[in-house]
Parts: structure tokens; sequence; C-alpha cells
């Protein structure tokens, strides 16, 4: 996946942000361990850092240097680090703000309750979100990162016999270890017409692929733009595609 | 009635020079020129019969078969569903096609298209499909004007490697006779990589190309002791196409081997894209042949043409065929 510069950069400065709105709060940093927000501070510093060098030097030149490289690739478990120290810190936060009023302070009086309470507690949403993570986006992620689906071109003249007007491909690849059920069906809009079903379903074994080219024609009576949309169903994920269409005589 | 001069003329016309020489020296005529034409001239004055004639005109037919060059249509045989299950496979091919003979008139002109049947055992069915159209073309005044053509299209259905082989030009009427062929219950599947993954299509052209040159090489090196590593397999021409929006299809060509070259290796690995056509020469024997194998949409191509002096023999050249595509079934057709 390649790196979105300007989304990582808004994303940095909202978490700087809300460390620093919360350590600066008297009510707030007066109850939670200070250290902690320190620590997400000091590593957002650090990935600053990288990013900085990384950034001039992205800009700067076209060069690969090796070096870069590798600090690139170690940007990314930083930035992983960080966001999950951040994570923990605003569920301390709460968890310390939560145990500072009175009622609930009254209930839990020991001190290694408290400290549970603190700064064990707040692992668990990290614990939670990591599972959720895992379980329904990265498994259907990895599962299909390997399978491409095509629809070319995307934008086609179509005219009113089949003869003149450029076919549609649709492919779909399996380069995964699994058999991937699929289902395609395309949405054509008014006046449009496919030489063949619109409808496809099937299985594909890894390494095999789906291609199919389909001819389209139109009697509409004016010349106009209209959207073809082409889904592609799987299991537990689906994808759309759009082809821009303009009607000719 | 001997035959006329011009006739002999036009036959020795078309026979390459080292045969000419062959055929004087075989007709113990000392002459030596280095102009086929005098060479020729030479020989009309020696006189031919009608025997000698009709043995030139065989001759002919053999050169010609030799300089052609050997291409085919193959499809995979699948499954033959004509009812009759209880009869070997070639007598079920044998009786659907009789089923739909070809008939000619006394002049030799057709009046049922259809099959004829040349040759048919447990191995092999051999023969020709006879077809008739009727074109209309354009011609420069503006008028439309019919055409008639009859087309004779050469097939074998092979029972010992499954094949289906069409010889024709016509990527048509190659199509149009696996249809039929379909409809009449003789089923084929398709050839080539259009079912797999750009990846894996990229793969087995690349085993394809490895095995083929490994095989030379061991023929080569049967003849030919001490020489490590020859050149025996070149390919000049490379066929791709992608599934990209900007780019349809790419082919390069290149005045060396090129399967190795980086303009290749780039639009092979980074674009999405797959080889359906290489094109090239090949060390066989000692021989050079050039080559073509791939496949369009579901049907393969392979073709062999034997470069270099005529030698009378167009066996050599079925022979290179076979050996090219014992490779080409293996990463084309069984996969």
């Amino acid at each position: 996946m390649a790196r979105d510069l300007q989304f990582e950069v808004q994303y940095l400065l909202s978490l700087t942000l809300v460390v620093f709105g919360l350590l600066s709060a008297d009510a707030i940093s007066r109850s939670i361990n200070n250290w902690i927000g320190l620590s997400v501070v000091l590593l957002l510093a650090v990935y600053f850092s990288l990013f900085n060098i990384l950034y001039s030097f992205e800009q700067s030149t076209s060069i690969e240097i090796d070096f870069i490289r590798k600090m690139n690739q170690y940007a990314r478990p930083v930035l992983l680090v960080l966001s999950a120290i951040f994570a923990y810190f605003v569920a301390h936060t709460i968890a310390a703000v939560v145990l500072d009023i009175h009622l609930i302070a009254g209930i839990f009086t020991s001190s290694k309750q408290q400290i549970i309470i603190k700064y064990v507690v707040p692992f668990a949403p990290i614990g939670v979100i990591t599972m959720v993570i895992n379980l329904f986006l990265v498994g259907p992620i990895k599962k299909y990162e390997d399978i491409t689906t095509k629809v070319i071109p995307n934008s086609i003249r179509v005219f009113q016999s089949q003869s003149g007007t450029q076919p549609l491909t649709i492919k779909i690849e399996n380069d995964g270890e699994e058999t991937i059920p699929w289902e395609l069906s395309i949405e054509t809009p008014e006046d449009v017409s496919l030489n063949a079903d619109a409808t496809r379903d099937g299985e594909l074994e890894p390494h095999r692929a789906f291609r199919e080219t389909f001819e389209l024609s139109h009697s509409a009576e004016t010349r106009r733009s209209d959207v073809l949309k082409v889904n592609i169903d799987f299991e537990d994920a689906s994808r759309q595609e759009e082809v821009e269409l303009r009607l000719e005589f | 009635m001997p035959p006329r001069n011009e006739e002999v003329r036009t036959a020795l016309e078309m026979v390459p020079i080292n045969i000419i020489r062959n055929i004087i020296d075989e007709r113990d005529i000392s002459f030596t020129s280095r102009k086929s034409s005098e060479l020729i001239e030479r020989l009309l004055q020696d006189g031919w019969t009608d025997e000698q004639f009709e043995e030139l005109k065989h001759r002919l037919a053999k050169i010609e078969l030799e300089r052609q060059p050997y291409s085919r249509y193959v499809s995979e045989l699948n499954h033959i569903s004509s009812g009759l299950d209880d009869i070997p496979e070639h007598e079920r091919v044998e009786q659907v096609l009789l089923n739909e003979e070809s008939d000619f008139d006394d002049d030799n002109k057709l009046v049922e298209p259809g099959f004829e049947i040349s040759e048919a055992n447990g191995d092999v069915v051999k023969g020709i499909h006879w077809t008739e159209s009727i074109n209309y073309s354009l011609t420069p005044r503006n008028e439309i004007k019919k055409q008639q053509t009859l087309y004779e299209t050469g097939f074998e259905i092979n029972f010992e490697n499954d094949a289906v082989f069409v010889d024709c030009t016509r990527t048509a009427k190659a199509s149009g006779l696996l249809s039929k062929f379909d409809s009449l219950g003789i089923e084929t599947t398709s050839v080539g990589h259009s079912e797999f993954s750009n990846l894996r299509a990229n793969d087995l052209v690349q085993e394809f190309v490895d095995d083929l040159n490994e095989r030379l090489v061991e023929k080569h090196s049967q003849r030919t002791v001490g020489v490590d590593d020859p050149l025996v397999l070149e390919i000049d021409l490379v066929n791709l196409l992608l599934d990209e929006a900007n780019l349809k299809d790419v082919k390069i060509g290149g005045r060396t081997d090129i399967m190795e070259n980086d303009e290749v290796r780039r639009f092979r690995d980074e674009h999405d894209s797959r080889i359906v056509r290489l094109e090239g020469e090949f060390l066989l024997d000692g021989k050079w042949y050039s080559f073509k194998s791939g496949y369009t949409d579901s049907m393969g191509q392979v073709s062999v043409e034997k470069k270099g002096k005529v030698e009378e023999r167009p066996d050599l050249v079925q022979e290179a065929f076979d050996f090219l595509f014992e490779s080409y079934e293996d990463y084309f057709v069984d996969i």
C-alpha cells in the first residue's frame, strides 16, 4: 500500500493535539501518570524526525538510497507502536479520570485496585481492538490481497451497434492459495444492453483467472452520458467498479 | 506427347538453384553457371519426357512442402459424444464425419460441403473439410461483386496425445471447423493460458522456453561433444496482452535473443500482462528452424519453418514440428 503523506501528517498532528490537550488540562494531568503521556510525545518526536528526513529525501531526489529504504521500513513499526501507546494513553486517562470521581474512588480504596484500574485495564480496549481488526479486517484483507479484479476500459463510447463499440473486459484473477467463489453482476443503465448474461458466478482455483469480454450497444434517443456498474462479490468482501458510458450515434 | 518447354521452364524456375544443380548432375551433364536461368536453359535443351516432367512436379511438391511453414492450430480433444459407446473412438469419429461426407460432381465442383477422410486408424483420423463460401466485395467501380471461394481445411484428430490439429492459415476457418466438430459431438477444450492468472501464465511460458532449450541442448550435445551451453534457441519476438486501461497489447521484436531483455522483463513483470506468443529460431540436428508458438482466444497456434537451403526432405519440417510440439503440449495444452 502506498503511503498517503497528507493523511499521515494529519493523523500525527491530531495525535499531538490530543496528547498535549490532555496533558495541559489541569483537572486531567493531576490524576494521570504524566510519563505515559510524555512517552507518546517522545515517540511522536522520534517519528516526526524520521518522517522529516524521509519526506525531504523523497521530495529532493528520485534516487533510491538503501539507507533511506531501510528507514522507510522502520518508520512503519514505529508508527504502529506510536498508535498503540496513544490508545493506551487515552484509555489510561479515561480510567484515571473516572477513578478520580469521588463516588467511584470510594469503592476502590486499596492502592492495588487503583493501580490495576489505572494501568492494567487500559490494555483491555487495545486488546479488543486488535482482535477485532485481526478477525474482521486482516483476515479478509490477507485473503483478498491476491485477488485482482479489473474492469477495462474505464470509459466507453457506446454506439447503437455492437461493432463500433469498444468491448468491456472484466477480469478476476486469483494468485492466492485458496479457491475463491465469486459472483459478478453488471448493472447497465437504461437503454444499454449487453450481448451476454449480465450475471455470472463461479469459483477460482489458485492461479486461475476469469476473463470475459462484453459487447455493449444502446437504443437511446438522445446523446448522453451514463454510468455502468460492475459488482464483484466474494464471500465476505465485495468490489464495485464504475465505467463511464457516452452514448453516441 | 512431350511437355511443352514453357511448362517445364515455369516448373524449373520454382526449383531452388542447388536442386537444379543436382538435376544437372543426375543427368550427367557437365555444365556450370552461377545463373539459374542459364542452368535452366541448358536443362531444357536436354529434352523432357512426360514421365520426367511428372517426376519433376513430384519433386516440386516436396520442395514446396519443405519450404512452406508447417503451421497448425491446436485444440485439445475432450470428449466424443456420439451415442455409440461400444466401438473404439476413432471409428466413432469416422462414422460421425462420414455422415457429413463431402460430394463432388463430375467436373470436380463441390456439390455438398463436408468431410473427406484420408486416413483413419487407432492413433489418428486425418482428412479435409471442404467448404464453400460466398463473399460480396466492393470492386474499384464501387459495385458489389459476388465471389465464391472453395476452402479445403486439413484436420488431424490425434488420439495418442488427445490433440486436434487444423491446418489452415485463417483463424476464422479453424475456429469454424472446431465449432463444427463440437456440434457433431467431438468436443474440444481451449488451449493456452486464458484461464490462468497472468503471473502463472508467464511462469508457464518461461518453463516452456526453459524446457525447450534444455531438450535442444541435450539433442545438440549428442551430436557435438565439447561445446557447453551452445546457442540453440533464440526468441526474437514476444507478444503480450495487457490487462490495463491504457495499453492493450505489446509486441516486442528483437535482433537477438530477447527473452531476458530488460524491456521484455519490464512489460512482463511490472505491467499486468501475459505473454501470448513467442517467435524465434531453434537449432535441431544441425539445422535452423524458425518457429511461432502461442495461442489466440482458445486455440493454440504452432508453426515451424525450415531455414537454409532446400534438401528435398519435407519430413525434417514435420520432425521439427513434433519436437517443438512435445514441449508445447506440456506447457500450453496439458497443464
